[in-house]
């Protein structure tokens, strides 16, 4: 069975193209063009993923993701024009999974969507131990390897890896990342998660194998990239 | 500017060759090559000063028409703009004709200080501000022009000329001496032997003062301590009477020689003064100001609580006072020093000799006539009774009668002034007697119930009246209090809801037409610095002293000492060291102010910057919103094209594999990135855009850079050295990452690999450079390069000529800077340096 995907856009040219270029690689599509549309079609076609476009004429695209938040958790991709990493933060904040920035490269988008197919939103991998090519973490005894030689991390860099491997390739906001491991009062102290990523790095990227795993959004937040 | 020094040659009368002796010295200076100008010297045609005069470079006087009349006045502003190192100005109390920017001349001399120029001047004693007073009773002369005090204390050098008076007169009989006309007559007083003897003792005695009050400052200066003796402090109050004034002078000359500061006091008992009483209260106010005193209002009804209050608040050690004239009644009700004596235990008090004359007629007229105050209509009222009580006495009896003079009484307390109550309470309980308490017609009362009730009916009465006359003058100062309060809630109400400043200040206007009798307009900024005005607001001569206040930062205009001609008060409107603009009051009626009126009026110039800078605020904000929106409908309309463009010609690349389609789409990227950078550049050149700083870890910027930049550049040939320990920056993480991007795109595009980013911490700067291998920017280039669509000839196309440009102005937003050098043997070298913020 293929994936099904909802795209929710006004503009008739990007319709045509997503639908082409999606049907091309293999998922079903569905085009609406309003707001309104796009959330009846959420309810009767249950699609496994969402394409939302910002601009829609009817509703602030960050009011759609809030009301699709009220009663589902499937993944949302947002399509933006807008640069400005506050309006990025607060579109994550408010639940969409990832963002592509117009315009986008079709290569980039496909792998997005991967991506989000993987994780999915709220939904954290289960499994005990998390590989990734010479990686590997055993979330039961908080234990990191690479090629199977034992990496001695700090309580902190440990969590801050956690967290990101329990939502591979997802984008965390450095919000999430300094509310889980710091607490709620510790959201403006983003020096120490600049000071324990590049720590992390330093001790996972030496094995050429890793390099580029620890992927940062410049004023964003951080994802695995894998 | 080091403030110029003052030299006063101060002599006791005229003649006594003060003028001489000044050119004498000024010549020596002149010798010495001091650049000395003569400013204004009045020679009086005598030859030998003009002879002096002839050896100086002059500089000329301003002639003026006052009353067709032409005057040759001192002119300040050529004063001002000479290079001179010293400028000789004589007759330091001479009053400048109106029209003047100032309207005494010790004002201009002030200015020229200010301006760094030294100045000699000439002064006689009399026109000493508090020995004015002195003179005035040992020659029998009037003295009008007076000079403060403090202009004599803070001049460097007191030069006396002394000269016996034998030695005057001589020289007045060879006629040596020139005396104006208009006081020739009362020149016969003064150059009498035993005047001129006092006078000498007067200004010998003066400038023994001067020198000790020196020596005390040079000597606490060497201890380092404060010039002034701030163990004591004296406290003076003042009243609307013109004695007042000579209570003021000595209160000055007992804190001159104690080296305390001194405090004057009104205060306002309730009683609003109108006319000539006002005008004599501001003048003595102004005399204080003048002589040096800190100057204080407040209200209160009763006078004793305020200065009690006062002085516990000022830590006042010392209290002067005049000696009232010794009264019958002072034996029941203490004169004022008495009670000072007896209610200050803690104060050290002063009781000073009253001029008999003076002081009677300051009683009589001053004393008494607002005391009259509601006298008619009190007596009126207690004729009324009277009559009324004839009328109905058969039927009420003669007790209750009292009953009905009392409720008079009661009435006049709300609008008769205190004495006038104790009159009527005695008049009336004469008028009970004599008429009604049997037996009728006489003084004598037959019955002692009626004896005590008619004694006790005057004490009721005079109680009850003083009482409600109490409550009366106490409602009065509260309601003058509550005025106050209001008019300035008002101005702020106007202020704070109006959308603009026209639509406030003609709300602020509706406000203080009625409360103060002025009207207000307010010049903003660019007001003066538009060079055609086509529609000034007032003539050119105001417009020219609103133009003096804006540049100098300082009040002026009517009712102050600068330029005073002007119809209007003009106070520069100052936010922090900024001037906003200038706001003029225009009076509508004549009138004096208090310094409590001006204080009011100093307080809504004071308010109204904080308001326009709200109001630039939020048209700033306004406007800032537009532009967003319009920016991102036009980023939005631009990039949806883009988008579909793209991505179209990436599929018919993959399905066909033309040449053509693979041109397209590079061009098609080209323009887009034509485009970001074009919507870039004018969010940065807008200024709305706004840095979103955070802690940035340079190797997370790096790594984006390389993300960004893999796919069409070699990045094999980019090496970096980044310290273990570099610090974090403090700085917009997507600005920066554009920044090091931009450069390294340039790298790579015009210069030649190998690539080598470095990054170091020097001088508390964090410094980024990236080097290359090419031939490098000429040095006439490596500033030019940074300007929008630049583009070094003879490269070749494909760049947007923008990217520097941002970079640039990201930089600025940064307080950093971007710069270009050319490196050894070969290559480029691009430095970035941003403030290096330390973590807290």
């Amino acid at each position: 069975m293929t994936a099904k995907l909802l795209i929710i856009d006004d503009e008739p040219q990007i319709r045509k193209l997503l639908d082409k270029v999606l049907s091309e690689a293999g998922y079903t599509t569905c085009l609406t063009a309003t707001a309104a549309e796009g959330l009846t079609q959420l309810i009767q076609q249950r699609p496994d993923l969402v394409l939302l476009d910002l601009g829609l004429p009817d509703k602030p695209g960050i009011e759609v993701i809030k009301t699709i938040r009220e009663f589902s958790i499937v993944p949302v991709i947002v399509l933006t024009v807008q640069d400005s990493q506050v309006d990025k933060v607060m579109l994550l904040e408010a639940g969409c999974d990832d963002y592509i920035t117009k315009p986008f490269g079709i290569p980039e988008l496909l792998a997005r969507i991967k991506v989000a197919f993987r994780h999915g939103y709220a939904q954290q991998s289960e499994a005990a131990v998390f590989t990734y090519k010479t990686l590997s973490i055993h979330f039961l005894t908080r234990e990191v390897t690479v090629a199977g030689v034992p990496v001695r991390l700090t309580a902190t860099e440990y969590d801050v890896l956690k967290l990101l491997a329990k939502h591979p390739g997802k984008l965390v906001t450095q919000q999430q990342l300094l509310k889980e491991i710091w607490g709620e009062k510790s959201l403006d102290f983003t020096h120490y998660l600049r000071i324990y990523v590049s720590q992390l790095r330093k001790k996972l990227e030496k094995s050429l194998e890793l390099k580029g795993l620890l992927i940062t959004e410049p004023g964003i937040g951080y994802r695995l990239g894998i | 500017m080091a403030k110029g020094k003052l030299t006063i040659f101060l002599g006791m009368a005229p003649g006594v060759g003060k003028t001489y002796a000044m050119l004498q010295t000024a010549h020596e200076l002149h010798k010495q090559g001091v650049s000395v100008w003569v400013a204004y010297v009045e020679t009086h045609k005598r030859a030998e000063t003009e002879a002096l005069v002839l050896g100086l470079p002059i500089l000329n006087s301003k002639k003026m028409m006052y009353q067709e009349k032409c005057f040759y006045e001192l002119d300040l502003e050529a004063v001002l703009s000479s290079k001179a190192q010293l400028v000789l100005i004589d007759e330091l109390a001479h009053p400048n004709i109106p029209g003047s920017r100032h309207t005494k001349r010790w004002q201009d001399v002030e200015a020229v200080l200010e301006a760094g120029i030294d100045v000699f001047t000439t002064l006689n004693i009399q026109h000493v501000e508090s020995r004015s007073e002195e003179v005035r009773v040992l020659a029998g002369v009037p003295i009008y022009e007076t000079v403060p005090d403090l202009v004599l204390e803070n001049a460097d050098t007191l030069r006396l000329i002394d000269l016996s008076p034998s030695e005057l007169l001589q020289r007045l009989q060879d006629g040596k001496v020139y005396l104006p006309h208009k006081i020739q007559q009362a020149a016969t007083h003064f150059f009498k032997p035993e005047t001129l003897a006092a006078l000498r003792e007067l200004v010998l005695r003066f400038a023994a003062e001067k020198v000790d009050h020196d020596l005390q400052q040079s000597a606490s200066f060497q201890t380092k301590k404060s010039i002034w003796n701030l163990n004591e402090r004296l406290m003076v109050a003042v009243s609307p009477s013109p004695y007042s004034k000579i209570l003021i002078r000595s209160a000055r000359r007992l804190a001159f020689s104690l080296g305390a500061p001194w405090v004057a006091v009104y205060v306002n008992q309730g009683d609003s003064l109108e006319g000539e009483d006002k005008d004599q209260l501001a003048k003595n106010l102004d005399l204080a100001k003048n002589l040096g005193a800190e100057v204080c209002m407040t209200t209160d009804s009763d006078l004793m609580a305020a200065l009690y209050r006062l002085a516990q608040e000022k830590n006042v050690t010392k209290i002067v006072t005049g000696r009232s004239l010794y009264k019958w009644w002072h034996l029941f009700i203490p004169s004022l020093s008495q009670r000072f004596v007896k209610e200050f235990p803690f104060l050290d008090v002063y009781v000073l000799k009253t001029p008999l004359r003076l002081h009677k007629s300051s009683r009589f007229f001053r004393g008494l006539r607002p005391s009259m105050k509601g006298g008619w209509l009190t007596f009126l009222l207690i004729a009324l009774i009277f009559f009324t009580s004839l009328l109905i006495l058969p039927w009420i009896g003669y007790r209750a009668i009292g009953f009905l003079f009392l409720l008079g009484i009661l009435i006049a307390g709300s609008f008769a002034s205190m004495p006038v109550i104790f009159g009527a309470a005695l008049l009336s309980a004469l008028v009970w007697d004599v008429v009604f308490i049997p037996p009728e017609g006489t003084f004598t009362i037959q019955q002692p119930e009626d004896i005590a009730m008619c004694v006790t009916y005057f004490a009721m009465a005079s109680l009850m009246g003083l009482f409600s006359y109490r409550l009366k003058s106490k409602e009065v100062l509260l309601r003058q209090k509550e005025i106050q309060t209001f008019l300035l809630y008002q101005v702020a109400t106007c202020f704070s809801q109006a959308q603009d400043l026209s639509h406030s200040v003609d709300q602020l206007n509706g406000v203080v037409e009625n409360a103060l009798s002025i009207n207000v307009s307010v010049m903003l900024a660019r007001e003066f610095s538009a060079e055609l005005d086509s529609n000034p607001p007032f003539n050119e001569k105001e417009c020219t002293v609103a133009q003096w206040v804006f540049q100098h930062h300082k009040m002026a205009g009517w009712s102050t000492d600068t330029l005073p001609f002007a119809q209007r008060w003009y106070l520069p409107l100052m936010h922090q060291e900024t001037c906003l603009g200038v706001m003029a009051v225009e009076p509508l009626k004549k009138q004096t102010w208090l310094p409590d009126e001006k204080g009011v009026i100093l307080a809504i110039s004071q308010q109204i910057p904080a308001y326009l800078k709200a109001y630039e605020a939020r048209r700033w904000e306004d406007s800032e919103k537009l532009y967003n929106l319009i920016l991102n409908c036009i980023s939005h309309e631009l990039k949806t094209p883009m988008t579909s463009l793209l991505g179209n010609l990436a599929l018919l690349k993959a399905a066909y594999k033309l040449d053509c389609v693979v041109e397209a789409e590079e061009s098609a990227l080209r323009l887009q990135k034509i485009i970001e950078n074009l919507l870039e550049i004018s969010k940065l050149n807008s200024g709305h855009a706004h840095l979103q700083a955070d802690w940035v870890d340079l190797h997370d910027i790096l790594v984006a850079c390389k993300k960004s930049l893999s796919p069409v550049y070699d990045l094999s040939q980019l090496g970096w050295d980044i310290p273990d320990h570099f610090p974090l920056l403090w700085a917009d993480p997507i600005l920066i990452e554009r920044v090091l991007e931009n450069v390294l795109i340039n790298a790579f595009q015009y210069g030649k690999p190998p690539i080598l980013m470095r990054a170091f911490v020097h001088e508390g700067r964090v410094m980024i450079t990236i080097s290359d291998q090419g031939h490098g920017v000429p040095e006439d280039f490596q500033e030019t390069v940074f300007e929008k669509f630049f583009r070094m000839p003879g490269t070749r196309t494909g760049g947007t000529g923008l990217g520097l440009a941002i970079c640039k102005e990201i930089m600025t937003l940064h307080q950093g800077k971007i710069w270009m050098q050319k490196q050894a043997p070969v290559g480029n070298i691009m430095t970035i340096d941003l403030p290096h913020k330390e973590l807290a």
